[in-house]
């Protein structure tokens, strides 16, 4: 086995209420690309940064993420309350995600800003200035 | 020479969404509206330019699509108003989109987005907030 293959096993062996959901959606997903010719199968680089995120921040997800897929192959984490309350992470690799925050600002909170950008795995929660999700 | 219409802002537009860029809780993920490597424009379909009240364009989209198309049953149609989508876009995230109606011989309500860049994520979740009815693309 791979080093890359040991650090998604990890968690997916550590199966919880939490991870089994997502999980489901994953093997969801990776079907639904097998069944589109015009749609790229799941990156394994992504789908290990997505472990390997969640191995670094669990304890400050509280709610679980929803899944897509990405036309080009990349899984996307999708934290959606509402219009004005949206945080994406899609996993570029086992490294780097690109994020997409609509959040309230924090002195206008009728007003929503609107970023996005790329950061390490490590890093993102403090980049997007967000202590959990 | 199928004649060119101008895309106006009051006009509904739809796009063929795919089950793998749908949120588990029924709307469409911005991913829906990225455009892919090579890719000048988004491909969408101008449902007001069809006769009838909304539920025969639709029924006429789906019969356009499936011609052209393999459509699953688990695919949707989002369908966004162009002003809006133009307005919200331009508001949030300073970009110009533009519809252009580029008809097909098999399909006269073919549009292209213009003005979407690759991977800017912001403006396609931006898209995604401004999705007015989301139906399935089989009826």
């Amino acid at each position: 086995m791979s080093n890359s293959q040991i650090s998604v096993a990890r968690p997916i062996g550590d199966v919880d209420d939490f991870y089994l959901p997502l999980i489901q959606r994953i093997a969801e997903l990776i079907r639904l690309a097998s069944e589109d010719d015009e749609q790229e199968a799941l990156r394994a680089e992504s789908l290990e940064g997505f472990f390997r995120f969640l191995g670094i921040h669990r304890e400050h997800i509280e709610s679980r993420p929803q899944l897509v897929l990405t036309p080009d192959g990349y899984l996307r984490a999708v934290w959606r309350k509402g219009k004005a309350h949206r945080i994406a992470l899609r996993f570029i690799d086992d490294k780097r995600v690109a994020f997409v925050t609509f959040l309230p600002d924090s002195f206008r909170p009728t007003q929503t800003n609107h970023i996005g950008g790329e950061s390490s795995i490590e890093a993102v929660l403090d980049t997007i200035g967000q202590k959990t999700f | 020479m199928m004649e060119v219409a101008e895309i106006e802002d009051s006009f509904d537009c739809a796009r063929l969404t795919k089950a793998s860029q749908l949120l588990e809780d029924g709307n469409v993920d911005g991913s829906a509206f990225a455009l892919r490597q090579g890719e000048q424009c988004l491909s969408w379909n101008c449902i007001s330019l069809l006769p009838g009240d909304r539920r025969s364009q639709f029924d006429a989209l789906r019969a356009i699509l499936a011609e052209k198309l393999n459509l699953r049953r688990t695919s949707r149609l989002s369908v966004v108003n162009v002003g809006y989508t133009k307005k919200l876009v331009k508001e949030h995230a300073d970009t110009d989109l533009e519809f252009r109606h580029m008809p097909e011989d098999d399909d006269p309500t073919h549009c292209g987005m213009y003005g979407l860049e690759m991977n800017d994520e912001v403006v396609q979740d931006l898209i995604a907030e401004s999705v007015s009815d989301i139906v399935p693309a089989l009826s």
